[in-house]
């Protein structure tokens, strides 16, 4: 009789830590789950959105900003305004304040935001383009050498963001 | 049977209590970071580690003690790919770390630029904020406050939302109000004594109301004052000014003003109907705001009215400043004004008690940035700001607003306060700038910077320039501050950046051609809006400005070529045509220079070149184009010796003009 109780006892006791181990065990894996959740989603640290208080009672909080940008386009973007937009234009329009002069001396600028264009280039050949000028490339002299100025690495980050300038819906550059 | 019933609760009881424990146990063996450390070794393995590496991996804390930085961070117990560069696309926490060159996450840690609690070692706890820990990981936006520990405040190009803070803080006078140590106090309002002189009474109500109405750029922010406080605060200001003279009528030609106007550059400081400068106030509806008797007398002598004003002494004769007043008064009026606004505004500050009005500029702290006669400067009224990025919590007033846990933060109470200076309570004093998103995130990144956190010096390194200190001297110096040269040109760090840096210009450029130019100025880039104003400029004046600028704003890289130059016949016809095909041809260079109206916008025009710059200034700067002005577009082509010569010779010898 007794043997059979502590059996019992024993089987009860036995499920019962298995149990708890198992809801401990979903607790951690649900935190996993939730911090998935926080990575895939707009990756942001800052505090959660602002409460549902009318507007005047409430905080207000810095926004994220999304850029549709990947880093490496968007350190493209502030070289490829200082450098290149004075005559490839802020969108790649061929329309920057110098276009007009190199339009007279025979030779636009190439126009970037033009995508049937734009795909028959290798991202090796504009970065050619880029670091020894258009006249080694055997195109117009007016495109200086930018390899004394840009190292590999920006050369790379201006690619990255030229290559948006001709993806339809993308106008960032504006 | 009752001694069986007690030993079966006993029994489980105990067995109860022998589970929690091993639950308890097991909980401990379970840190909530562990889950991070088995999926990052799956990924491990999917990144096909080797056996080793995996084998390797131990489960556990990872710490990091910056001694120099007082800093322990445990981040990587759960951040750890930030090192790895096989993780760049990995989901967060494992993500590589974008910079891991220049800040190691072995030298620097992360809390001491990502802010957050380093100690911790759950999401909750390390992110923050939690009870008693109030410090969160900074917002992005606001993170370059953390660059200021190590690199000082005048990083223009690594952290330009820090120094566009700093710069505005400076510029909207924000020191007035609040101090904080180790900078000076300065009014950046101009003075408003005899204000009666100078401005129109029902103007200076609606000013007081709706400053940006005016002129929307302008830096006095909005007080958010009532109709009668702000008519109290102008019978105040008029009530000490002394009575106008009326007798000097202004007496111009229209016609002689506006070409006057334009010769003397106005628009380069004044923006009129949206277009010109920002250095001066909009002037598009002068005519509703000043008197024409102060217009006359502050453009004759700007700087016996305001010493410190940033308007240049002309030299004007009173014809030309009859002219001018009378173009002004004539053409800049502000339209949609009507008739009965002003004579309502009269009225109330007819009815306007100087008592109170008294009482509320000293309540509002107008001396802040204003001198104001028979007003007590009572010194900054506002809080002092000088460890306000370390501030703790509970120091600061969320008054009506409860905003969730995990907002309350400082820099959100920055950011919120700064967005809308009276959200906490309606009763504060501090006015309302208006500013823009980016305007308020670049101020609050500033405010955080400002800590009293003292770092190991072997961790200090000064990016950008910090504020120059140099003071032209001597009779030198006069002339610059008489005609206020250093507000759009820069020498040796110190002055704006509208116009040419003159830190070399007597390397740059020849004797003659600076002396016709400081007498007849005209734009050497042919795309310039702002060109220098004609300034009535003495002969002997010029003189000195030039021996100044031969003698002291010299570079002797460019002056030791002198006897190469010399030895490099820049005469020779084949220099001068081989020159000319580099130009054209090699290099292109009017691709941004213009010669006799041809070519390009982007550079200066050459085709004075020959006249303008010294051959040494060509040879050098055709060798280095980067020595003076590092962010200079032209591009470095890395020119041969003979192709300098070349280039110098083609670009010294005369050119036929346009």
């Amino acid at each position: 009789m007794v043997s059979r109780k502590r059996i019992l006892i024993l089987g009860g006791v036995f499920l019962f830590s298995a149990l708890m181990m198992l809801v401990s065990n979903h607790q951690v894996l649900s935190a996993v789950e939730d911090e998935e959740q926080l990575a895939t989603g707009p990756g942001d640290l800052s505090p959660a959105p602002a409460d549902e208080h009318p507007p005047a009672k409430a905080l207000l909080l810095p926004r994220k900003r999304v850029s549709p940008l990947t880093r490496e386009a968007r350190k493209g973007k502030a070289l490829y305004e200082y450098y290149c937009a004075l005559c490839h234009g802020l969108s790649g329009d061929a329309d920057g304040f110098n276009a007009y002069g190199l339009r007279t001396l025979g030779t636009p600028p190439a126009k970037h935001s033009d995508p049937s264009y734009m795909l028959t280039l290798s991202d090796t050949y504009i970065g050619d383009v880029i670091r020894v000028g258009g006249r080694e490339n055997g195109r117009s002299p007016l495109m200086p050498p930018w390899g004394g100025v840009l190292n590999d690495d920006e050369i790379t980050d201006l690619i990255s963001f030229l290559r948006t300038l001709a993806q339809p819906g993308s106008k960032v550059g504006s | 049977m009752i001694d069986n019933k007690m030993r079966w609760t006993f029994v489980v009881a105990s067995l109860l209590l022998l589970v929690f424990f091993a639950w308890q146990i097991r909980k401990e063996y379970n840190p909530p970071y562990l889950s991070y450390q088995r999926a990052f070794k799956e990924l491990l393995v999917k990144e096909t580690a080797g056996e080793e590496e995996i084998q390797g991996f131990k489960v556990g804390v990872r710490q990091r003690w910056i001694d120099g930085l007082n800093r322990v961070d445990r981040c990587e117990t759960c951040h750890l790919g930030i090192e790895d560069p096989r993780f760049a696309d990995a989901p967060q926490p494992f993500t590589t770390h974008p910079d891991p060159d220049t800040h190691s996450a072995e030298r620097f840690g992360c809390t001491v630029c990502h802010g957050g609690q380093g100690l911790a070692t759950s999401l909750e706890d390390s992110h923050g904020p939690v009870e008693n820990w109030h410090n969160a990981i900074y917002h992005e936006n606001l993170m370059e406050n953390s660059c200021s520990l190590c690199h000082g405040d005048f990083i223009q190009d690594q952290a330009p939302v820090l120094a566009k803070g700093h710069e505005m803080f400076n510029a909207f006078g924000c020191r007035g109000c609040h101090k904080v140590k180790g900078t000076r106090r300065v009014k950046t309002g101009p003075p408003l004594t005899r204000l009666g002189e100078k401005v129109k009474k029902d103007w200076l109500h609606r000013w007081l109301m709706d400053s940006e109405g005016y002129f929307r750029e302008t830096k006095m922010p909005d007080f958010r004052l009532a109709n009668q406080e702000a008519a109290d605060m102008v019978a105040f200001l008029f009530s000490r000014s002394k009575p106008v003279d009326v007798a000097d009528e202004i007496t111009g030609s229209y016609e002689r003003g506006k070409r006057l106007f334009g010769e003397f550059r106005c628009l380069s400081c004044h923006m009129v109907e949206g277009k010109g400068g920002d250095i001066g106030p909009d002037l598009t509806m002068a005519s509703s705001k000043l008197r024409p008797q102060w217009l006359y007398r502050w453009i004759k002598t700007p700087q016996s009215v305001w010493p410190e004003t940033r308007m240049p002494e002309y030299g004007l004769l009173p014809q030309q400043v009859g002219d001018i007043v009378t173009f002004i008064e004539e053409e800049y009026i502000d339209f949609e004004l009507e008739e009965e606004q002003i004579i309502e505004d009269l009225k109330l500050v007819t009815a306007g008690d100087p008592i109170k009005g008294k009482e509320l500029i000293t309540t509002y702290g107008c001396t802040g940035c204003h001198d104001i006669e028979g007003v007590e400067d009572r010194g900054e009224i506002g809080p002092e700001l000088t460890t306000i990025g370390d501030i703790h919590i509970s120091r600061l007033d969320f008054g009506e607003i409860h905003g969730a846990p995990e907002n309350r933060t400082v820099p959100n109470w920055l950011y919120s306060k700064l967005t809308n200076p009276k959200l906490f309570k309606k009763e504060l004093k501090m006015p309302d700038y208006h500013f823009s998103e980016l305007e308020v995130e670049a101020m609050t990144t500033y405010l955080l910077s400002l800590r009293g956190e003292e770092i190991s010096s072997s961790y200090i390194l000064p990016l950008g320039e910090p504020p120059s200190d140099y003071v032209p001297q001597g009779e030198f110096g006069r002339i610059v501050r008489k005609y206020r040269c250093l507000i759009c040109h820069k020498i040796n760090g110190k002055g704006g950046e509208m116009a040419a840096d003159l830190s070399q210009e007597g390397s740059r450029v020849q004797e003659v051609w600076l002396k016709d130019f400081m007498r007849t100025p005209y734009a050497i880039r042919p795309i310039l809006v702002e060109r220098m104003a004609r300034f009535n400029i003495s002969d002997a004046e010029i003189e000195t400005i030039n021996a100044y600028f031969r003698s002291t704003l010299v570079d002797d890289r460019v002056e030791g070529l002198s006897d190469a130059i010399e030895k490099m016949k820049l005469n020779d016809p084949d220099k001068v045509t081989s020159g000319k095909d580099l130009y054209y041809e090699r290099y292109a260079c009017h691709a941004c220079h213009q010669i006799g109206g041809e070519g390009g916008t982007i550079g200066p025009d050459l085709t004075e070149a020959g006249e303008r710059l010294r051959p040494e200034w060509i040879a050098y700067y055709l060798r280095d184009p980067k020595a003076f002005v590092m962010r200079s577009v032209e591009p470095v082509y890395k020119l041969a010796e003979k192709e300098i010569e070349d280039l110098t010779a083609f670009l010294m010898h005369p050119k036929e003009k346009k």
